[in-house]
């Protein structure tokens, strides 16, 4: 995978740490266990260090080689491994590109346009997202950094309007659920940071130092969830056991001077995370279509990815049950550990065992 | 697939207009003759019945000699005195017609510049200069002289860039004097000017400036190859030349800078980039150019650094208004009232109940009559202002109000973005569009569709590299020394120090090894 178009690795993590905000907004709290308003702390502290034990394979994979990505690593090996990972992965992220355009469709029937026809938002929201993969990885990376500034300002407003609505008795008391409620929440929440994923193979297209920034980044995700987490029980409280969108409803009740709700300005930035978390996932299924068939076609493996998810989405998010019943935690998990775990671990040890056969062989 | 069907539609497109071909380049022999009247014929067949060619055929020390001008390209007195005089006065102990050309060439016209043109193409293409042709019966060659006295407008404040501290000199329409003005603030050997003529009929010099230690090569030839390829018949303007220098793909901004300021467009050749300035016209373009500069001014750099911080603030502020206010006023007045006080939104509400419009045909039209008045107070002639003024105040202004036809909000918003947009002139054209598209958005989608096309804004921002620089620059990619003059001017002191390289900019192309 070679390539001229670079990016800084601070505006590769911003992108991926979008991505994961907005799945972060877009968080379903009825499709998950549900834990008592103190535990979320646990859960979350519990989380970042599942994640940073996670991402261990990908570090390792960066650490030995921080140019090439996991397929041409995989192609090193054998050919078809390779062919196979592309495969794999394609599956992968349309997957997760489907659950985020199905989160998006949820949040936008349920809360911001309930009486609208749903597939011309979608399909608004794909447009963009493939102008964007089509302008390239530069054009992903340099507009994170603008997208950056007012996600973090809309967030940094709503969590400072919502100082007087905290309450430090929403997290007493301070143990009430069993360790194995905890265990099991932590681990679907770490699953849902599928941004893990996208570093190994967009490797190539980072120019600088990203063994640095990959545990930094996973620090800075938990203590964003953290903050959030925080946030969220202290303000609503019990309260937010019964909210389909929790971030949304703490915008909701968040006034600052004589505006009297956020929740608009929460969509908004949203949006924008929804944008670079889709863009990233079309640039990097047409990575993985041009590998598998060459680069002759690309805006036709945008289109392709395009209809594909727009397709899957309509399907799965006709009614929430559904989407409930496709997007269980435990699919997120295995496909999770699968692909930042297993196949990141079997590339290193595939190359570690042919390195060694031709060890053997030159001796 | 698509790539192919583009093609044949845009190759069934060829065939409605005529492709650009010199009309004058296949009537035109090659060579200059060696006599006299057959090089005189010539012209005169090339020129047809045009008044103002002058052909003055005389003797010189018994030869045969003819002077060839245009009427009023030249100046009268130089003729006399460096010319006609010097070489009419001569006495050469020959009649050898190559000797005396050689004598004239070298010791006759030296008061003024002489050329010597081989063919006749090149002849032409000096006469119609405004040099002087000066033919000898019996040389296959002539004497270009330069005697250019054509009527000019002296050099005065600029009309677009008014500054409160910097020159008073804009530059003008004859690019020799724009070059001295430029040459008079940039005292290296190393700033180069040359030129080139484009144009099919035009013949329009082009003078391409660079810092021969500073600009980047590659940029450097890029733009002469740019300049060089161009397929333009005639040139009215430096307008005509940006298309050919703007980055690949489609923007609503360009990636070229053009400004009318001597000052401005050497401080920035200084900063590596190039500069073309363009015969008849006096304005000059820069690339590589980005998108920050639109806010900046010389005034920043000459007031104090927290003076300039408060006003490229208020530029990217009105900015920011100029394009969205309009559009977020009609999507929060539709679609998103509960942002507001309900005091705010009684008063807005009572407004727009009691006129008959939606709010968002209310915000197009409205916005559409303030285009119109705007363009008519442009292109108006200045006897008729003041009843455009009028028209404007009190038609549209009061007398809509008091009808109930427009809503006082929606005029004070109108009024706001109108004062805003006149403060970032560079950005003037793209805001404009922008505005009437984002009410569009507001009044469709509400504040989703309008942070959706902001995205989309910003990412097709982000996706402009003007000459391998990105558009976007220092900004993101993020440039910690370059910041020292974005957002804010961190004073001579410091930027002074060191002068800024733009290909070294974080995320250039020219500038691969950075990390």
């Amino acid at each position: 995978m070679q390539t001229r178009a670079k990016i800084t690795p601070f505006q590769f993590y911003t992108a991926l740490f979008l991505g994961r905000v907005f799945s972060l907004v877009a968080y379903i709290s009825n499709i998950r266990t549900r834990l008592s308003s103190e535990e979320t702390v646990y859960e979350t502290l519990f989380m970042g260090v599942l994640l940073l034990i996670t991402s261990l394979p990908t570090f390792f994979l960066i650490k030995k080689d921080s140019e090439s990505s996991i397929i041409t690593r995989a192609s090193c090996v054998s050919k078809i491994f390779s062919k196979a990972l592309c495969v794999i992965f394609l599956i992968d992220f349309y997957i997760y590109a489907i659950i985020t355009s199905g989160r998006f469709e949820i949040f936008t029937s349920s809360v911001m346009f309930p009486e609208t026809n749903m597939a011309l938002v979608l399909l608004a929201l794909l447009a963009v997202a493939v102008y964007t993969a089509v302008k390239g990885i530069e054009a992903i990376g340099r507009s994170s950094i603008v997208f950056l500034i007012p996600v973090l300002s809309v967030f940094a407003f709503v969590y400072i309007s919502l100082i007087p609505d905290f309450n430090t008795l929403n997290f007493t008391p301070m143990t009430s659920d069993d360790f194995s409620q905890i265990f099991g929440i932590g681990v679907y929440s770490c699953s849902r940071t599928v941004e893990i994923l996208a570093i190994s193979i967009l490797l190539p297209f980072v120019r600088g130092n990203k063994k640095r920034g990959l545990p930094i980044w996973t620090l800075i995700i938990t203590a964003t969830i953290l903050i959030t987490n925080i946030m969220l029980e202290g303000v609503l409280g019990e309260y937010n056991k019964t909210q389909l969108f929790g971030m949304y409803t703490l915008a909701l009740i968040a006034e600052f001077e004589f505006i009297e709700r956020l929740d608009a300005l929460i969509s908004c930035v949203w949006m924008l995370c929804a944008v670079i978390k889709l863009s990233l996932t079309f640039f990097i299924c047409n990575c993985l279509f041009s590998e598998l068939f060459g680069k002759e076609n690309k805006l036709l493996y945008h289109f392709i990815s395009a209809a594909v998810i727009f397709t899957g989405t309509t399907i799965i998010s006709g009614s929430m049950l559904d989407f409930s019943n496709v997007i269980t935690s435990a699919t997120t998990i295995i496909l999770y550990l699968f692909s930042a775990c297993v196949i990141p671990s079997a590339v290193i040890i595939a190359e570690k065992v042919k390195n060694g056969r031709n060890g053997n062989e030159k001796a | 697939m698509f790539k192919n069907m583009f093609q044949k539609w845009k190759k069934s497109k060829i065939g409605l207009t005529q492709p650009i071909k010199t009309d004058t380049d296949d009537k035109i022999p090659e060579g200059i003759f060696p006599a006299l009247s057959e090089n005189i014929i010539t012209i005169r067949e090339m020129f047809g019945e045009s008044f103002d060619l002058v052909i003055k055929e005389t003797q010189a020390n018994g030869i045969k000699i003819a002077f060839i001008t245009l009427d009023g390209m030249y100046d009268n007195l130089l003729v006399s005195n460096a010319v006609i005089a010097p070489v009419l006065d001569m006495k050469f102990g020959t009649t050898e017609p190559k000797m005396i050309y050689d004598h004239i060439s070298e010791y006759r016209t030296s008061e003024c510049d002489t050329k010597e043109a081989i063919t006749m193409p090149d002849a032409v293409q000096y006469l119609i200069s405004g040099c002087i042709l000066m033919f000898v019966d019996g040389v296959n060659r002539c004497l270009a002289l330069s005697v250019q006295g054509y009527p000019k407008r002296s050099i005065e404040q600029p009309q677009s860039e008014m500054q409160e501290f910097g020159s008073h000199e804009g530059f003008v329409e004859m690019y020799k004097d724009n070059v001295t003005m430029v040459r008079r603030r940039l005292k290296s050997p190393y700033v180069r000017f040359e030129t080139i003529t484009a144009g099919e009929t035009s013949k329009t010099s082009l003078c391409i400036c660079y810092h021969a230690k500073r600009a980047d090569p590659v940029t450097v030839n890029g733009v002469k190859s740019r300049l060089k390829e161009m397929k333009i018949d005639i040139i009215p303007g430096a307008g005509a030349v940006r298309p050919f220098l703007e980055a690949k793909g489609l923007s609503f901004f360009t990636s070229v800078g053009i400004t009318e300021r001597p000052d401005v467009f050497a401080a920035k050749l200084s900063e590596g980039r190039v500069g073309i300035i363009v015969d008849g016209t006096p304005y000059a373009l820069i690339v590589p150019y980005l998108f920050i500069e639109n806010f900046h001014s010389l005034d920043d750099y000459l007031s104090r650094p927290f003076y300039t911080l408060v006003t490229r603030t208020i530029k990217m502020v009105c900015f920011l208004a100029a394009v969205f206010l309009p559009g977020i006023y009609v999507a929060v007045g539709t679609f998103h009232q509960e942002i507001f006080p309900a005091n705010i939104i009684f008063e807005i509400s009572i407004s727009i109940q009691e006129t008959p419009f939606p709010l968002f045909v209310e915000s197009l039209i409205i916005h559409f009559i303030y285009e119109i008045v705007r363009e008519a107070g442009l292109r108006m002639p200045a006897s008729m202002g003041h009843a455009v003024s009028i028209v404007g105040a009190l038609v549209i202004g009061d007398a809509a109000v008091t009808a109930g036809l427009i809503s006082a909000p929606m005029l004070i918003v109108v009024a706001i973005t109108a004062i805003c947009s006149a403060v970032i002139t560079p950005l003037h054209q793209p805001s404009s569009v922008l505005r009437l598209l984002f009410i569009i958005l507001g009044g469709i989608s509400g504040l989703y569709g309008i942070m959706l096309g902001f995205g989309l804004i910003v990412i097709n921002l982000c996706s402009v590299n003007s000459f391998g620089v990105p558009f976007t620059s220092p900004l993101s990619p993020f440039d910690r020394y370059a910041n020292r003059d974005s957002l804010f001017f961190a004073g001579w002191k410091t930027v002074g120090k060191r002068f800024m390289k733009v290909q070294n900019l974080r995320g250039s192309d020219s500038d691969a090894n950075k990390s």
